[in-house]
């Protein structure tokens, strides 16, 4: 039982090591490659440079020598044996045999102990450069660590932290900084996705609070008559319809933030015609004259969506206009663009105010009956049909939106051709106010 | 009780107001962040009712102000934010109580009630005078242990006089703690009020009137 346990326990612990290791920080494997790497490439041209010098050594000191002139260089004539004459005949071989016998041994000598000398200066010039390599591959690597250690503390919570890599314009600075600009960016969606959240959360629990109170109060009341009840059902179910109105529109811009899915042709000019008849009583209540100039332009997309986004435009057009106001519709195509531009009277807007006012739940003007969702739902829609949407506050006031769809050119059919040229020949068809 | 509602959603601030005026407070409603500091700076309100997100001047500034100019009131937050970090930091900003949206009424009263009695010297939450008890939060009043039916501004000016613990309380001061900013600053209803209360609660007599000066109990 101990044993086992000793055993298992011996197992466990290189396991039990390296996870300490690992624990300690990321596994230096780059480092540790690079620096076999930078030790391996100097070994080898550290080898072939030494291999190269040690033959042109022995090349050289082996090179045959004329005895005699290498003599007369030295200043050595004297010691010459005369030409012809063998000096010392006791020794086999004579003089000259001698000489070469000795410096043989002596060049071999040399050339043995150079290169034990090289190996020995090959080796600890490998050792220093192997801990010159790790240095420098730890200080080439410390940025990487930097980013490392970044990424693993952001989270959804912390999106402001920031890399911000000093030094050179270099390709890990590159990689720092694309990743600094890959977290401004999810900061960013991130912060809007809490904004449209709080903002919804909020939007949806005012009617229930609205409701919740009328019911209780009514219901807390002992004595409450019949109109006090009605006057509690009138209230919730004025509520309800607040609620639905939201929920439709929410649902709408989650619709067009989905990418498009149908592709059915649509002529912007008859979209815009339907919603003008739609909602010529309001703008008659209104007390707002509406222009129309529709020329055939013909989008592709889902036809639904593109209705409510020019809807919208419309709606906003009549609901922040001023009584005697004017609202203008038009649809044209430019090029390879299908455009429709609604441009309205009202009160004087901060273009800066404008700028932001397709994110959801901006509303010029607080406690009217909107939720502040229509130009977001025409900024996705938009988007999401791939075209592109201006939004200009004039100084004379009021709002002037332009939306450019990818046009599609129409059928050649009979009727098609007859319909562009009536519109040519009558470009402007006065919707009455 | 003075309650002022600082609410934006007309609806929801009518709907708050009836139910309280039901429970004998006196309401006053304003719209907005502006109106709702204006209003706090004349009148003497006992609890505060504070929408967050007020247009105007943000709940949030209101909220220091009136702390910052009036500590004796008491400040409930409402509001549709209902995440913990939103209730710190609403009761950082000075606010005495935070109620998310939404919210059952009766926890509403319930915690107004508790408010106003925190507010200005503490009181226990059942009066007594004498043989007379008054209970704020059930809104019953006994006396010898037999229940009066009163009404609601009558309850409320007994309520404001047995919690002065005998001391004199002026008609404006009971005009201004029990009636709200519509009742016409010359009525006489004062008068009347404590007339009918001296009836309801039967002999002996525990009202005084203290000429030129007010009311209190004896």
């Amino acid at each position: 039982m101990r044993a086992s346990e000793a055993r298992r326990r011996a197992a466990v612990r290189p396991a039990a090591i390296l996870r300490r290791l690992r624990a300690a920080g990321p596994a230096p494997t780059v480092r540790l490659r690079l620096t076999a790497t930078y030790g391996v490439v100097f070994l080898l041209t550290g080898a072939v440079l030494l291999t190269i010098g040690y033959a042109l050594v022995r090349h050289n000191v082996n090179a045959p020598r004329n005895l005699h002139s290498e003599l007369q260089k030295l200043g050595l004539v004297g010691l010459a044996p005369p030409r012809g004459v063998e000096f010392g005949a006791p020794f086999q071989g004579g003089y000259s045999s001698i000489i070469t016998a000795v410096r043989k041994q002596l060049v071999s000598d040399a050339l043995h102990r150079l290169l034990l000398e090289y190996v020995l200066a090959l080796g600890a010039m490998t050792l220093i450069s192997v801990g010159a390599g790790w240095l420098l591959a730890g200080r080439a690597l410390r940025p990487l660590r930097d980013i490392t250690a970044t990424a693993r503390r952001v989270s959804g919570h912390n999106l402001g932290e920031r890399i911000d890599l000093a030094g050179p314009a270099d390709e890990l600075k590159e990689l720092a900084d694309t990743f600094d600009g890959m977290l401004a960016r999810l900061d960013s969606a991130f912060g809007s996705q809490r904004h449209f959240v709080a903002n919804a959360s909020h939007e949806l629990r005012t009617p229930l609070a609205i409701m919740r109170t009328e019911v209780d109060v009514a219901l807390a009341d002992p004595a409450a008559g019949i109109d006090d009840l009605r006057g509690m059902g009138e209230a919730v179910r004025e509520t309800i319809d607040r609620c639905e109105r939201l929920i439709e529109g929410l649902l709408t811009l989650a619709r067009s933030e989905s990418a498009v899915r149908r592709d059915e042709p649509a002529d912007l000019a008859a979209l815009a015609g339907d919603c003008l008849t739609d909602l010529r009583a309001r703008a008659e209540d209104a007390n707002v004259e509406v222009h129309a100039r529709l020329e055939p332009a013909r989008a592709s997309g889902d036809a639904r969506l593109l209705e409510r986004l020019i809807a919208n435009l419309i709606d906003n057009g009549i609901r922040h206009n001023q009584p005697g106001g004017f609202l203008e519709v038009s649809t044209h195509v430019r090029g390879e663009r299908a455009v429709v531009r609604v441009n309205n009277s009202g009160a004087r807007i901060d273009p800066e105010h404008a700028a932001t006012l397709t994110e959801p739940f901006r509303r010029l003007a607080r406690g009217g009956d909107g939720f502040g969702l229509g130009l977001s739902i025409v900024s996705s829609v938009v988007a999401a049909h791939g075209g592109s949407l201006r939004i200009n506050a004039p100084e004379t006031g009021g709002l002037d939106v332009v939306v450019e769809l990818p046009a599609v050119s129409p059928a050649p059919t009979m009727s098609n051709i007859s319909a562009v040229k009536g519109n040519v020949n009558v470009p402007s068809a006065l919707m009455p106010s | 009780m003075r309650v002022l509602i600082a609410e934006d959603e007309r609806r929801l601030a009518d709907a708050i107001a009836r139910g309280l005026r039901r429970e004998g407070m006196a309401v006053d409603v304003a719209p907005d962040g502006t109106e709702a500091l204006t209003k706090a700076r004349i009148v003497r309100y006992d609890v505060l009712v504070l929408d967050r997100d007020l247009p105007g001047v943000h709940g949030d500034v209101v909220c220091k102000t009136v702390r910052g100019e009036r500590p004796e009131v008491g400040i409930l937050m409402l509001t549709a934010a209902a995440g913990l970090e939103e209730l710190v930091e609403g009761l950082s900003l000075g606010a005495d109580d935070y109620l998310p949206k939404p919210f059952r009424f009766a926890e509403l009263v319930a915690r107004i009630h508790a408010l106003a009695r925190r507010a200005g010297p503490s009181r226990p939450p059942v009066l007594h005078h004498a043989d007379i008890e008054l209970d704020p939060a059930r809104r019953v009043v006994t006396r010898h242990g037999q229940a009066v039916e009163l009404a609601r501004k009558e309850f409320a000016v007994l309520e404001a006089l047995m919690a002065a613990d005998g001391a004199t309380v002026s008609a404006e001061e009971l005009l201004e703690r029990v009636w709200d900013e519509h009742i016409d600053p010359f009525t006489n209803v004062v008068r009347m009020t404590i007339m009918t209360l001296r009836r309801k609660l039967g002999e002996p007599a525990v009202l005084e009137t203290v000429i030129g000066v007010g009311y209190r109990m004896v």
